[in-house]
């Protein structure tokens, strides 16, 4: 896909070999002529004295794409990309931007720009000094500076904003300046370390996709750090899930959400979260079933051919992953499939404008539906709902693995 | 909006990879740099405060003076027992006496007249608070030299302010540099004037930090003033005081200026020519190495007082927790 | 100013040095308790209490003479300064004839004008270059990790302990080898030397900076030293006008050193040279002494009182931390 070729320009070259202790001879371009920003990851490791914070993290991200690393706090996402950016150094593992090795390469010679959780804007600087503070130190000339980041805060409403101080502004407006200062650099990759978490609910959603339009016509390589779910899926291209330092699962939202690795990303991604029932599969004179203290669940056949090669014996310890919206209540589905009914007490209904939560209990399970808004349902009374099994998840109980390939 | 036209991607320099050269750099550099910051004022601090002290340590246990300048001996802890247990303990004993009662003396006026100003102007009625305070801060402004010889005008046994006033009143006048007592009692006060603002200062500061939310809620449980005193205010004080009160001991214990500007350690005492009666340490040290020539004697003695200070010091750092944060 | 103006300045001052701007969430915590206390002095003020009222006054009174003890001293000195004749033999407290030559004979006699220029330039040099060596050492103890950073610090602290009255015949004997003695550029460096505390005090400024503030500018493509220069040393600068404040003022006054290494009287410092006043040629003549030590201390005055508030707070802060 991509070549490795000689500086092409002798006067370039000098420049930036002059101008950086770090400059490379070797760089590579892409098909369009323009530097390849892909980052790769090899097996990085950081440990803090004795804590481990990142185990063994490979990934690759590829030019142009926006990735998203999420996970609880403390599973070592923002350490990831303080690695990826320079500031924190790894304690093994390699990392590559744009095909070069970094690994010794102070965060100026990394050619990347970062927006921090708290904006970082520097008191002391107005507005446009902020943006034009990285510009400067690159020794970018004077008119050019000035010609960017008036484009660049033209771009993002904050023209008027360029003579105050950070302090003058509101939340809204230090993020915005925060990515300006970003941008304007024009850096091979943008690293975002949780940008919207300090705003509030509102402003984060306009936000959000602001950002997703920008970095579609920006088209930079972004690694997007969050613990908003939410985010992850509406923002990224892929997202990676990280817990405890070691990585879960990368992939596309729709594969994260329809065939999670295991229980902590079926989990982990999705509001409300996924139903876990634990009981185990059994052979019955119906055929393979789930069962749990209560309920008894028959599998059919389509997901008993992708579970029976995982599955060492009968009967087998699991939990069952439902989804919300699998748990089903319209009349039509449940006459169709009769067998998958389970009788349940409602115990809350959480009405959330355009749809409705239950909260159920079913024998020793509490399960959580998502249902139409139309539903005449009350707190306290009986309710039947269908598990739709050709969608659930069969985990092993031990490994916490999914049993299930779709 | 043309974000395209605006951003032409990634066209310009930016690219950088590495050379192994300048890796190799940038590892030296990661080690190397932190002595760097602090090289300039390590290189100071070693030229003017170690290599001293280094030859202080080692001219301590020798018998140094103007007659054995080149020739001296080494004579192991021989000056220590000279100071406190020899012939010249007699001279030095009152000293150090003097100097021991004068440090914590002062420590606890300036103290108690700091605090009680600072309650006083604490008051949130006192509108003109903010008068009072620059007024009162006054003498902390001034140089400190200057002022200490201003003092010695104003104390003149006669025809100083003072003693104008005090004869003005029907008074007799008082000897306050000239008699040994009043000496002493004239360093105090005159410490007392110059160094009240800052503990005023520091008291101020302490007392605002007291939240107000703690009086309203002492308010709420019925306390009197006296009691919020002592159980909201006296409490939270102490927090910062007793490091206040330690380095301000510290600090009169070396206090040089004030004793040698005021009275130059006299008067003269009956029994030595080497000491006067209000010389401290930190004075009598300074005669005995450039008056008197008795270098190892005044060695030892820079010892003894680095000891004692040092010390406090080091409780107060404990006391505070200075170091904590760093780890 | 009303008082509750008065507790919003002083809150407003302690929050400059204790949270460093930057931490701006900080700031908005501390602006929101503001009104908490404003509400509770106003409440208090509406209704006084008869004990409160006779405390209040009781407090005036004693305030008053609090004043009047502190600046006697000074208004001797303020009028022995315009008073005729070269003795001050006087049994009023107000002379009965101003006078400014005093002012004039001082300028005239005496080389008092040399003295200020050597007192200046010894000052701010030696000022500069503390200030320059506790910004460097007190960035290297905040922002690096590196061996002996823990301890290295405290024991600087304790050393510096050490009584300086021996310290001056090593630093005399040095400078004499050197053939620097009576030197005002060399005795400059020597009053320069890096104090311990005052890195102590302005690296617990720059923890409170936030490190983000460093790691974007490192992002942004700045060297440690860019850092330094365009981040910390701007954002650290109330600290730093404090530092310069304290080393310029200690100078100023100090005696010990510079009565032993300045001999030659054009050399003399202000400190020196109002000492000599005294002792010497002047024995005596206190109103000269007064109207030369009025001159010597206006300036030093006048700069205090611009930049009381970042002293005080400052102080208040290296007292808090001990």
């Amino acid at each position: 896909m991509h070549e490795r070729v000689r500086f092409p320009d002798e006067r370039a070259y000098k420049r930036v070999f002059k101008g950086s202790l770090h400059a490379s001879v070797c760089i590579t371009l892409n098909r369009e002529g323009s530097y390849l920003a892909d980052v790769r990851l090899e097996g990085i490791t950081k440990t803090f004295g004795e804590v481990v914070a990142v185990r063994d993290v490979s990934l690759d991200i590829a030019d142009e794409e926006f990735l998203v690393l999420v996970g609880p706090s403390g599973s070592g996402k923002s350490t990831v990309l303080r690695i990826i950016a320079g500031l924190e150094v790894q304690t093994s593992g390699h990392v590559f931007i744009g095909g070069t090795l970094v690994d010794d390469i102070p965060p100026k010679g990394r050619d990347i720009a970062m927006v921090f959780q708290n904006y970082a804007l520097y008191p002391h600087m107005n507005v446009y000094e902020n943006m034009a503070f990285g510009l400067k130190l690159n020794k970018v000339p004077r008119d050019e500076i000035d010609r960017r980041v008036k484009a660049c805060a033209q771009m993002l409403g904050i023209a008027d904003l360029l003579g105050r101080r950070p302090r003058e502004l509101s939340g809204g407006q230090r993020q915005r300046v925060a990515l300006g200062r970003a941008i304007v650099r024009q850096p091979r990759v943008f690293l975002m370390d949780e940008p919207l978490s300090n705003l509030d609910a509102k402003l984060r959603a306009q936000m959000r996709t602001e950002l997703q339009k920008l970095q579609r016509s920006l088209r930079t390589t972004t690694v997007y750090v969050t613990h908003d779910q939410l985010e992850a899926m509406t923002m990224g291209d892929r997202i990676a899930v990280l817990k405890d330092g070691v990585l879960q699962q990368v992939d596309t939202p729709d594969v994260l959400y329809g065939n999670p690795v295991n229980m902590f990303v079926a989990g982990f991604i999705g509001s409300p979260a996924m139903n876990m029932i634990e009981g185990r599969l059994e052979q019955r004179e119906q055929g393979l079933v789930f069962a749990d203290g209560g309920l008894t669940l028959p599998v059919p056949d389509r997901l008993k051919q992708m579970i029976s090669p995982n599955i060492p014996r009968l009967p087998y310890e699991v939990v069952l992953g439902v989804r919300p919206e699998d748990l089903v209540g319209e009349p039509a589905f449940q006459e169709a499939h009769p067998s998958w009914l389970v009788d349940c007490q409602v115990e809350v209904v959480e009405p959330m404008g355009s749809e409705v939560y239950l909260h159920l209990v079913a024998g020793t399970a509490s399960l959580t539906a998502r249902v139409g808004p139309h539903v005449n349902v009350k707190d306290g009374m009986t309710w039947r709902v269908a598990v739709n099994m050709e969608k659930v998840h069969l985990f092993d109980a031990k490994t916490e693995m999914n049993l299930v390939k779709r | 909006m043309n974000i395209h036209l605006f951003w032409k991607r990634r066209s310009k320099s930016a690219s950088r990879g590495s050379i192994e050269d300048s890796l190799h750099r940038e590892r030296f550099f990661r080690r190397v740099r932190p002595y760097a910051y602090l090289a300039p004022a390590l290189t100071s601090m070693a030229v003017l405060s170690f290599l001293p002290i280094a030859y202080t340590v080692y001219v301590a246990f020798t018998d140094m003076s103007l007659y054995r300048f080149d020739k001296y001996n080494f004579i192991g802890f021989g000056n220590l027992v000279e100071l406190f247990a020899g012939p010249f303990s007699k001279v030095f004993l009152p000293v150090f006496t003097w100097t021991v009662v004068f440090a914590a003396l002062t420590t606890i006026l300036n103290y108690a007249l700091g605090l009680f100003l600072a309650i006083l102007l604490n008051n949130p009625h006192l509108k003109e608070s903010n008068v009072y305070r620059a007024i009162l801060i006054i003498p902390w402004a001034l140089p400190g030299t200057i002022a200490i010889l201003s003092w010695t005008g104003v104390l003149n046994v006669s025809f100083g302010p003072v003693n104008t006033f005090l004869k003005m009143m029907g008074l007799t006048p008082v000897p306050w540099l000239t008699n040994p007592l009043w000496a002493k009692i004239s360093i105090l006060l005159v410490n007392l004037w110059l160094g009240y603002p800052f503990m005023m200062s520091a008291c101020l500061g302490g007392l605002q930090s007291i939240s107000a939310e703690l009086y309203e809620a002492a308010d709420i449980d019925g306390a009197s003033s006296w009691q919020k005193f002592k159980y909201v205010t006296f409490p939270m004080l102490m927090r910062f005081s007793i490091p206040l009160l330690i380095s301000t001991f510290a600090y009169n214990f070396n206090n040089f200026g004030m004793v040698f500007l005021l009275t130059g350690g006299g008067p003269p005492r009956l029994d030595t020519s080497f000491a006067g009666t209000t010389d401290i340490m930190a004075t009598f040290s300074y005669k005995l190495t450039l008056q008197f020539y008795r270098y190892g004697l005044a060695g030892m003695m820079s010892m003894v007082m680095f000891l004692i200070v040092g010390t406090l010091t080091l409780i107060q750092m404990k006391l505070t927790n200075a170091f904590a944060e760093v780890d | 100013m009303t008082d509750s103006g008065r507790c919003k300045q002083a809150q407003g001052d302690t929050a400059i040095i204790r949270e460093g701007p930057g931490r701006e969430d900080l700031r908005d915590r501390g602006v929101d308790k503001e009104p908490t206390r404003r509400k509770a002095v106003l409440r208090g003020k509406t209704r006084l209490r008869t004990f409160e009222v006779v405390g209040l006054w009781l407090t005036r009174v004693i305030l008053w003479v609090a004043v009047l003890a502190s600046l006697f001293p000074t208004a001797w000195v303020v009028t022995a300064s315009f008073q005729k004749g070269d003795a001050f033999f006087s049994n009023t407290l107000i002379p009965k004839q101003f006078t400014v030559e005093n002012y004039a004979k001082v300028i005239r006699e005496t080389d008092f004008l040399r003295w200020v220029k050597n007192s200046l330039i010894l000052c701010t040099g030696s000022a500069l270059i503390q200030v320059f060596l506790t910004a460097t050492a007190a960035y290297g103890f905040s922002r690096f990790r590196f061996r002996g950073r823990k301890y290295g610090l405290m024991t600087l602290l304790l050393l510096q302990m050490f009584p300086a009255s021996m310290a001056l015949v090593a630093i005399y004997t040095m400078l004499a080898r050197l053939n620097l003695l009576d030197n005002l550029y060399a005795f400059m460096f020597v009053m320069a030397g890096g104090s311990a505390f005052n890195i102590w005090i302005t690296k617990g400024y720059m923890d409170s900076l936030p490190k983000e503030l460093d790691e974007a500018a490192m992002v942004d493509g700045a060297t440690h030293w860019q850092v330094f220069r365009y981040v910390i040393l701007p954002l650290a600068r109330p600290m730093l006008i404090v530092v310069f404040l304290w080393s310029f003022m200690g100078t100023y006054s100090e005696f010990m050193l510079s009565s032993a290494v300045l001999k030659n009287p054009h050399n003399y410092t202000i400190a020196l040279g109002l000492q000599r006043f005294i002792l010497n040629q002047f024995a005596a003549r206190w109103t000269l002494f007064s109207a030369a030590s009025l001159m010597a201390s206006l300036p030093v005055v006048i700069i205090w009182m611009f930049l009381q508030k970042y002293v005080v707070s400052g102080l208040t802060r290296g007292a808090v931390k001990g």
